[in-house]
């Protein structure tokens, strides 16, 4: 009897789910699970819904700008342009007030009502797979106590925090007050009761113990120039935020080419910074805009590898279906 | 069980809460979540057998709800919708699975188990194990037909709820799935059904 004709079907009410015996006890071990403690809170779910609606928004203005451009240039990607950028729609922004774009999102933990409600026990500490603590060279080796996977306590010594989650910040406290690192690499230096904070990558806020907050400027060098950071040892090459503003601008200017050229830079010299996460989705919508399937399969797959816990795991997955399969070894098809 | 349990916060009734959560205001949007986080996580623990995906799943529904709070008009009772929001990004969830292993060319699945007694290890955790396996290969709609029937326990009326069909239809699917889990796990199949 197939689904589509079993509506006359006369079903007991009171059927047993499983009528195999042997297949009972399989059932029974299934039942008895119990979840793990939850690692999650409020806070972090309302965060990370404010800020993913935020990227959307952003991805939506960067494929208006994209379709106007092309327009813009007579046609020439006119139709290709219009491609849907993934599941994002004007419909499917809730028309609703949200924060701005990399807008402080302390308040919101702010407002946050805790009931108590223990967990089954206490979890595991350790910091998430997203985040790397590491000592930096001839600096002392840092001291610290995880409090969460998302929080850290540095104690003493230099410490190199790198984030690679823009939705879930890091919160570091340290002994003038804490600070949160929403993308990107920070180096923390503690000297007494003072910490000294360079911003190499993304961005970094601190939030002093009176709850005053205030963005930390990126490290700048003594010749106006970016400071080198960990994956750029040169300075007098772009920062990864200068090649992600580059794209943007030629995108705006209908130049898709030039826009991938700069993505591709982008995700290449600074696979770990905050701008290279959204750029490389960014740049294989673009790639496969463009019409490079190959190329744009490559960097969706790029993507998986970097962020196999992202939140958009699976519209990448379906983009990547609808790609085909392939090899590649990183960004190139093979 | 299917029961509605909304928490209150200070003097806000139900319908005060969801349209504040809504709006973005971070203190319903706790409540909505205290008040039905343990059961999203049981469920989805249910469902995928997996503990180590049971954080990243409760985060997404709880996201895609907050997202789509303006869509829920009341009809539904708020957990039942959210069950069906989990069925969603669960589906999703064994789709990714399925395409990682046959990505990797792996057909067996790492699956992180819950603290376990040894009489546990020994035996439950492999009748879980093979089960979650053999449920990887059914297609979505038996098994989640067969998670909310059997592993659930939820009655016909319940599942038919729950999943938004008919009651003849999630009990042909749980048949169906139940046939294809006992050849999967080279159980004899029984006589009269």
């Amino acid at each position: 009897m197939s689904e589509t004709n079993m509506e006359a079907f006369a079903v007991d009410p009171n059927e047993p789910a499983v009528r195999n015996a042997g297949l009972l006890p399989f059932v029974e071990a299934a039942r008895r699970q119990t979840p793990p403690p939850l690692k999650v809170d409020a806070a972090s779910i309302t965060q990370a819904w404010a800020q993913r609606r935020a990227t959307k928004r952003r991805t939506l203005a960067i494929a208006v700008a994209a379709g106007l451009g092309a327009l813009a240039l007579g046609g020439l990607y006119g139709n290709r342009s219009t491609e849907p950028q993934s599941s994002v729609t004007p419909a499917a922004v809730p028309a609703v007030a949200t924060a701005p774009r990399n807008a402080p999102s302390a308040p919101v933990a702010e407002n946050v009502v805790e009931p108590p409600a223990p967990e089954l026990e206490p979890a595991p500490v350790q910091l998430a797979a997203t985040v790397r603590l590491t000592g930096a060279a001839d600096e002392p080796a840092p001291q610290y106590r995880v409090e969460g996977p998302y929080e850290v306590t540095l104690e003493r010594g230099t410490a190199v925090l790198s984030v690679e989650d823009p939705t879930q910040p890091l919160v570091v406290h340290v002994p003038d007050g804490s600070l949160e690192i929403h993308a990107g690499v920070t180096q923390v230096v503690i000297a007494g009761d003072v910490s000294h904070v360079a911003v190499l990558e993304g961005k970094t806020f601190r939030i002093t113990r009176d709850g005053a907050r205030e963005e930390l400027a990126p490290t700048v060098a003594k010749n106006d120039k970016r400071a080198p950071t960990l994956e750029s040892p040169e300075a007098d090459e772009p920062t990864a935020e200068e090649l992600a503003e580059k794209a943007e601008q030629r995108l705006t200017a209908g130049d898709r080419k030039g826009a991938i050229k700069h993505l591709g830079q982008l995700v290449r010299k600074y696979p770990r910074s905050g701008a290279a996460r959204t750029g490389l989705l960014d740049l294989a919508r673009l790639l496969k805009a463009d019409g490079q399937k190959a190329e744009a399969r490559c960097a969706y797959q790029e993507f998986l590898h970097r962020h196999p816990r992202s939140p958009v795991t699976d519209e990448v997955e379906r983009a990547l279906d609808k790609l085909g399969d392939g090899q590649c070894r990183g960004l190139k098809p093979q | 069980m299917i029961a509605v349990a909304l928490a209150h916060v200070g003097d806000m009734d139900a319908h005060s809460v969801l349209v504040a959560a809504q709006r973005g205001d971070a203190a319903a949007q706790a409540a909505v979540f205290d008040a039905h986080k343990h059961q999203v996580a049981a469920r989805i623990l249910k469902m995928t057998g997996d503990t180590a995906s049971v954080d990243d799943l409760v985060q997404e529904v709880f996201i895609a709800a907050f997202a789509a709070l303006g869509s829920f008009r009341g009809d539904a009772q708020l957990d039942t919708w959210l069950y069906r929001i989990t069925v969603n990004k669960v589906r999703n969830w064994w789709d990714a699975q399925r395409r990682r292993r046959k990505r990797e060319s792996n057909p067996v699945m790492t699956r992180a188990e819950s603290p376990a007694t040894p009489e546990e290890q020994t035996q439950t955790a492999e009748h879980r194990r093979r089960l979650y396996d053999a449920l990887a290969e059914l297609p979505s709609k038996y098994r989640e037909a067969f998670v909310a029937r059997a592993i659930e326990n939820m009655t016909l009326a319940e599942a038919s709820e729950a999943l938004g069909v008919p009651v003849s239809t999630v009990s042909f699917r749980t048949r169906k799935a139940e046939t294809l889990l006992c050849q999967a796990l080279g159980l004899e199949m029984e006589s009269g059904r």
